[in-house]
């Protein structure tokens, strides 16, 4: 790319001055450059990543990669105030012609695009840090470091019963960077690191030849203390174990106990959608006219938190380069919030509130960042009690329509309960019922949280639920 | 960019190398209630490298194509494998020898994608999504989704593949909400194919999709819920597809079947009834223009069609070059990567049933009581065989006769216990889920079908108002 502007780089090798310069640099000079070639505004997201992944695979370590990423989305806006016409393009080499190619293609799409008075970038707002997002000690982890947790994680799964099987698996940590620029005045930039794990497997019985239902476990920590492979291994060992030698399930309507991955899977995934403000401004949300109302039993809660120190989903800024935030989405069964990203802020004459999310390959969008359900008053042990008889499902494997809310699938890893007691897996056991309904109908929750990547939840007692064995 | 691969190729010695530069030009248009809501061009183009060192490998992937980036991705990548290889309990086996592809390979295309300017291509995505709304009174939300992936691949190994490869593959996505009273519906249509417009709409129009979608969504609106329980079942192509690609597609994959998949063991087993005959192909059978169409595989070795199940009987896994050598048979093309950053692994290509000699018509009036189910959408398959699906659409048959739609259900078994059945398989083929992704660690396009089948399985059941 060539320029004129108040670039360092000299016009006769931008190729290799570009591909010196800070990401924030070249976001800069991106945005100078669609404005040369005839955009009224213009947003440049970089990302930089440095990744080192080791994989496991049937029981072995399979094998070790390393990657380096850098990529940009350039978001183009043609005409005037009202009347802009929007493009986007996406390309993850920075030297000159990729870039100029890049913005080409953005402004060919505003120009062949028509115009919504809702195409405009959102203003700056302060930023802050957050703390706790790199931990030099995971961002230098070597190859070998990899490795090393591998066959941690591998052992631990292993060692206490050979009818444990890996499937699959993998520990990776990485390391970024990622900045924004656009043409009303943002202009920031972040790093962070984490280190992911997880397994993948089953458990099989060499004498009865069962093989048993598929797992998983998957964790990760912004903090080299955090990294706690071998709890994982152990976790994945004692789950599989007890998938062996399943029993048909029993069918009934009523109460039903979820883990916090299966409330997460079918709740708050469906919860999420509908308060998404731009599914609300379709008129594809059931709770698009509940802004203030009751939609959840009393006590019920959820909060979005961007700005938690050392969380998953934390970061200073959101997309489009404005700041997170927390944001209270249920209080008390209560829905006091919608979700916004510039362009549905200004159609839903709102502001935004921080949720725009993607990554450069994508437009912003709309999503949260750490989401934490409310505690309850009850031990796990009390609410199988609680349950006394029915079904305690571990996982869903299934559908949920976030537009009626519907759902229905396969209970994986899921347990009968007798006499307030886990006992036997089940399998073949279908779950079904409606998520707006059912929300409710919660009876009780856990008061112990148990965090799966970027969401804290804890067990959650439902009635109403539909159960049919196969 | 061969010349290119080549020569960085041979400054290096010592370790198996495999070079994948991938140049992938995507395309896609979102329009949504009329209004263009994202338009949008990526461009994702780099060299993945995998080496094969000490019975270790190692991969690296860069996205600048200068001559000293590949020597540092190479040279990363063979430092990955000996720190791999240092951590393994046993040496890995090497990737098989194999007759490699050599040349050039481009899938066929009616109507390419490039018949159609950019200004084009917008207009037929805002005319579907107005054919939506259009369709009924009772509709209050709608969207179309125009997606292309243009792709360009250049492979060269240490022991001989030197290949060029050129696809695109079209999709397009078209939902309908309705309201009634409160109530919301909605139906997806979509069609995904390998080649141009012409192969896309082969079967059916943009506007025909649109249509369905307007009118199952608003049917769905007063249609009833099915009663769960175990049920004899008619399913439609698109239902038998994503049975065979979930169900039994994913315990042949060679990698599962190591891990202890439900497949281990059962080569030359009956597994299914003898009315059954299971294929993965990366070619196009029955009719053109299949979205998992694969002429080449990622490690450059041309695919085959794989009879997975021959009349019941469990003939054959699916193999990349490593899993070859570990089962001492010959690869079949099933190595595929979805981007230059990801390592290829052993996945399916299309996947389907062989078509019968029974009309659909004399299916249905052969059953006394059992459902007819329609419109895949997602599904999961078990390491124990036992899988899950969802279908938007179930219609009743009572005494051989077809009843009203009613709301989509999720359905259930064991995968080999529903193929032994299976009692009646259509005479009617058709490719169904070339708009779908396959997910495993990376997605991949793929395809499936069949005829319509007749068999048993379990339904989810729920109760009115619950």
């Amino acid at each position: 790319m060539t320029t004129t502007s108040a670039s360092p780089a000299p016009p006769t090798r931008p190729t290799v001055v570009l591909a010196e310069m800070d990401l924030l640099d070249v976001c800069e000079v991106v945005v100078k450059r669609a404005g040369q070639k005839g955009a009224s505004q213009a947003e440049c997201y970089g990302e930089h990543l440095t990744a080192t992944s080791v994989s496991l695979e049937q029981n072995e370590l399979k094998g070790a990669s390393v990657a380096e990423h850098e990529a940009f989305g350039i978001r183009v806006f043609v005409g005037g105030a009202g009347q802009r016409r929007m493009g986007f393009a996406y390309v993850n080499r920075k030297d000159g012609a990729s870039l100029d190619e890049a913005i080409d293609d953005a402004l060919a799409i505003a120009r062949a695009s028509p115009a919504d008075e809702a195409n405009e970038l959102v203003d700056p707002l302060p930023i802050r840090p957050i703390g706790g997002l790199r931990d030099p000690r995971v961002a230098c982890m070597s190859t070998q470091d990899a490795v090393h947790l591998a066959q941690q994680l591998l052992e631990s799964a292993r060692r206490t019963d050979p009818r444990v099987s890996i499937d699959s698996g993998s520990v990776s940590s990485s390391h970024g960077q990622t900045a924004i620029a656009t043409s009303r005045g943002i202009r920031a930039v972040d790093v962070d690191a984490a280190v992911t794990w997880g397994l993948f497997g089953m458990a099989v019985d060499p004498k009865s030849g069962e093989v048993g239902s598929f797992d998983h476990v998957y964790d990760a920590a912004r903090s080299f203390d955090d990294i706690k492979v071998d709890v994982a291994g152990a976790r994945f060992a004692r789950q599989v174990l007890g998938l062996l030698k399943p029993r048909k399930g029993q069918s009934f309507s009523g109460p039903a106990l979820f883990s916090p991955d299966a409330f997460e899977e079918i709740f708050l995934g469906a919860l999420v959608g509908a308060i998404d403000g731009d599914t609300v401004l379709k008129g594809k949300s059931r709770l698009g006219d509940k802004l203030g109302e009751r939609i959840a039993s009393p006590g019920f809660s959820v909060v979005d938190d961007g700005t938690l120190a050392g969380g998953l989903g934390s970061a200073p800024f959101d997309r489009e380069g404005l700041p997170h935030r927390r944001t209270v989405l249920v209080g008390d069964g209560i829905l006091h919030h919608f979700l916004y990203d510039g362009k549905t802020a200004r159609r839903a004459k709102k502001r935004p509130t921080g949720h725009a999310q993607g990554a450069a390959r994508s437009i912003p969008g709309i999503g949260t960042t750490n989401i934490r359900v409310g505690p309850g008053d009850r031990s796990d042990d009390e609410l199988l009690r609680d349950l006394g008889q029915g079904l305690l499902i571990g996982r869903f494997s299934g559908n949920v329509d976030e537009v009626s809310g519907d759902f229905s699938g396969v209970a994986k890893g899921s347990f009968l309960v007798k006499n307030g007691r886990k006992t036997t897996p089940v399998q073949e056991t279908m779950i079904a019922g409606n998520v707006y309904q059912l929300l409710n109908k919660l009876l009780a929750r856990g008061h112990t949280l148990h965090r799966n990547m970027t969401t804290e939840c804890p067990y959650v007692l439902v009635d109403g639920v539909t159960v049919t064995a196969g | 960019m061969l010349d290119l691969l080549e020569s960085a190729l041979a400054k290096r010695t010592g370790a198996w190398l495999e070079l994948r530069l991938h140049d992938r030009r995507s395309r896609s248009i979102l329009v949504e209630d009329g209004v263009l809501e994202a338009a949008r061009a990526t461009r994702h183009c780099g060299v993945g490298v995998r080496a094969f060192v000490d019975g270790g490998w190692g991969f690296a992937s860069t996205s600048v194509l200068t001559p000293e980036a590949l020597l540092r991705a190479i040279d990363a990548a063979v430092d990955a494998a000996a720190a791999a290889a240092r951590g393994r309990t046993q040496k890995a086996l090497p990737p098989l020898p194999a007759v490699f592809a050599n040349g050039t390979y481009q899938s066929p295309a009616r109507q390419p994608l490039s018949t159609l300017s950019l200004e084009d291509k917008i207009a037929l995505v805002m005319k579907t999504d107005a054919a939506v709304r259009s369709a009924g009174q009772r509709i209050t939300s709608s969207s179309a989704k125009y997606t292309e992936l243009v792709d360009q691949k250049f492979i060269v190994t240490s022991d001989g593949a030197r290949v060029v490869i050129e696809d695109a593959k079209p999709e397009l996505r078209v939902q309908a909400v309705a309201a009634l009273e409160g109530e919301l519906q909605s139906c997806v249509e979509a069609a995904g194919h390998t080649g141009g417009f012409g192969d896309l709409f082969a079967r059916r129009s943009a506007e025909e999709m649109a249509l369905k979608a307007a009118q199952t969504a608003t049917d769905l609106l007063r249609a009833g819920y099915v009663d769960g329980g175990k049920k004899q079942v008619i399913l439609a192509p698109d239902v038998v597809g994503l049975l065979v690609h979930e169900a039994i597609g994913h315990t042949v994959e060679a990698d599962f079947v190591l891990a202890g998949s439900a497949a281990a063991g059962k080569i030359g087993k009956q597994v299914a009834s003898d009315l059954v005959t299971l294929c993965d192909s990366g070619q196009s059978e029955y009719t053109s223009g299949a979205g998992g169409v694969v002429l080449v595989d990622d490690e450059g070795v041309p695919t085959q069609k794989v009879t997975i199940i021959e009349k019941g009987i469990l003939k054959s896994y699916l193999h990349n070059r490593e899993t070859a050598q570990q089962f001492g048979v010959a690869p079949t093309g099933n190595a595929r990567a979805f981007e230059f950053d990801n390592e290829p692994l052993v996945r399916m290509r299309n996947t389907y049933i062989e078509p019968g000699a029974t009309p659909l018509p004399q299916m249905i009036g052969e059953t006394e009581d059992g459902w007819l189910l329609v419109g895949a959408k997602n599904g999961q398959a078990d390491a124990n065989a036992e899988f899950m699906f969802v279908v938007g659409e179930a219609y009743p048959i009572k005494d051989g006769k077809l009843g009203p739609l009613h709301r989509g259900t999720t359905i259930t078994g064991d995968a080999f216990e529903v193929l032994r059945s299976v009692d009646r398989v259509g005479d009617v083929f058709a490719w169904e889920l070339g708009s779908g992704y396959c997910g495993k660690g990376q997605p991949a396009k793929v395809d499936a079908g069949g005829p319509h089948i007749r068999c048993l399985a379990t339904l989810a059941g729920q109760k009115e108002g619950a």
